[in-house]
């Protein structure tokens, strides 16, 4: 048995790790946040949902969806903040969990938080329907959703890839790029970009070659595309006039796809497929 | 009926169906004497043709008034269809109605008009908004940025349609 001597030369060694690792832990929870498991209803209540809402403040959204592994992970970081009135530069608040209800078939998450960015990663069945919204800066992800997405984001850019169903996606702040395929364009959708970054102010949005779709675009800047059909029609580095859309039948036209970028440029790319 | 009685109510007849060329006829009948003996063509039954031709227009009547009813029927159908998507807080469905409403005349346009208003006011989604925007300028509700109602949405979202607003008229 150790003498009580080793054991105090232990729990001292032991501690001057722990203070000397504490700083390198601290670098590491806040390059590489730690995520936890929000604790979501059981499946018999999961199976009778079909939308969710998220709402949030300083928040990223990633959703890659699943049909057999439900689940939300979610980390937070501190953001500096002052008291309202000022005479301190920073204060610390303690992190929150988001908070989740259901309402009707609705699963909805709320991440509201002026102090605290969080970073959602999300797996749920992708003929869900999605709501996001983020209301000060963040940005959201989104690959292979089949149902109807709206997402709109006050204050960074928004991402879709493979996207089936339709859309509404609104970027202030920030830049759209959105990958569509057919799904997405079985009935109206549209998408607005109002300033988009600094380096950075094209709408991009892809379709595929065999996509049907009435184009209808409004924007500041110039329209270019590489799909030769739309390029047998106007979408050649055009110019346009503002004050109007300029309408384009993709494959002999089809549902209305709205596309507006209040400040700059759009592209209309052909959607390769892998 | 005497004999010449008989021959001018022939003459009468004659005038009666065939016009101003019945004179000629009369007299050219009288040369070859078969004035007495032929008998001059019937007398157009008039009340009957009358009956005809109302019959006729009435029928046309008939029909278009049908078509107009069907027609009119549709068009309620559609604006109810409209409203009812309109009205409803699916932000896709609300999409589909606003793509609808691009391609009405202006006064078909104007019965939704109360719900294009409230979709830009209440709406929460900001596509949703400025199709509505879009389509009350179009129809002369909105002429400027004082026009704009008083959102009750969120607020960073009443700022985006109104500097919207701005960017897109320039106000």
């Amino acid at each position: 048995m150790p003498s009580r001597s080793a054991q105090s030369l232990c729990y001292a060694v032991l501690c001057l790790l722990l203070t000397a690792l504490a700083p390198a832990q601290a670098w590491a929870q806040e390059n590489n946040p730690v995520y936890y498991p929000l604790a979501l209803p059981g499946p018999a209540q999961l199976a009778s949902l079909d939308t969710l809402m998220v709402y949030g403040d300083f928040l990223d959204i990633r959703i890659s969806p699943s049909e057999d592994a439900a689940q939300i992970l979610w980390a937070a970081q501190p953001l500096p903040h002052t008291d309202p009135a000022g005479s301190l530069p920073l204060i610390e608040s303690e992190i929150l969990s988001p908070t989740l209800n259901i309402t009707d078939s609705r699963l909805i998450i709320r991440a509201e938080s002026t102090h605290t960015h969080y970073s959602l990663n999300i797996a749920l069945p992708a003929t869900w329907r999605y709501q996001l919204r983020v209301y000060g800066a963040g940005d959201i992800e989104t690959i292979g959703i089949n149902g109807n997405l709206t997402a709109w984001s006050t204050g960074g850019n928004i991402t879709v890839r493979e996207q089936a169903g339709r859309v509404s996606l609104t970027a202030m702040d920030g830049v759209v790029r959105a990958q569509l395929l057919e799904g997405a364009l079985t009935g109206s959708s549209a998408i607005t970009m109002s300033h988009g970054v600094a380096d950075d102010d094209t709408l991009i949005v892809a379709l595929p070659d065999n996509a049907q779709a009435t184009i209808r675009v409004r924007a500041r800047g110039t329209l270019s595309s590489d799909i030769p059909s739309l390029q047998n029609e106007q979408a050649s580095a055009v110019e346009f006039d503002f004050s109007q859309y300029l309408e384009m039948k993709l494959n002999g036209g089809g549902a209305a796809l709205t596309l507006r970028n209040l400040q700059g440029d759009v592209q209309l790319l052909r959607a390769l497929s892998e | 009926m005497t004999h010449n009685s008989k021959l001018a109510n022939n003459l009468e007849q004659w005038q009666e169906v065939i016009g101003e060329d019945a004179d000629r006829l009369w007299q050219a009948l009288e040369v070859s004497g078969s004035h007495r003996a032929l008998t001059p063509p019937a007398r157009p039954k008039r009340w009957l043709s009358l009956g005809k031709i109302a019959a006729a227009l009435g029928s046309v009547g008939l029909v278009a008034l049908l078509q107009w009813q069907v027609a009119q029927d549709r068009d309620l159908l559609r604006t109810e269809n409209l409203q009812l998507r309109l009205l409803s807080h699916n932000a896709m469905q609300q999409l589909e109605a606003l793509t609808q409403i691009q391609n009405l005349s202006p006064e078909t346009a104007m019965t939704v008009a109360p719900q294009l208003l409230s979709m830009l006011t209440n709406s929460e989604d900001p596509n949703v908004q400025l199709s509505a925007l879009e389509a009350l300028i179009r129809l002369q509700l909105i002429r400027s940025a004082a026009d704009l109602p008083t959102f009750t949405s969120e607020q960073g979202q009443a700022r985006f349609i109104a500097a919207t607003y701005q960017q897109l008229y320039g106000e």
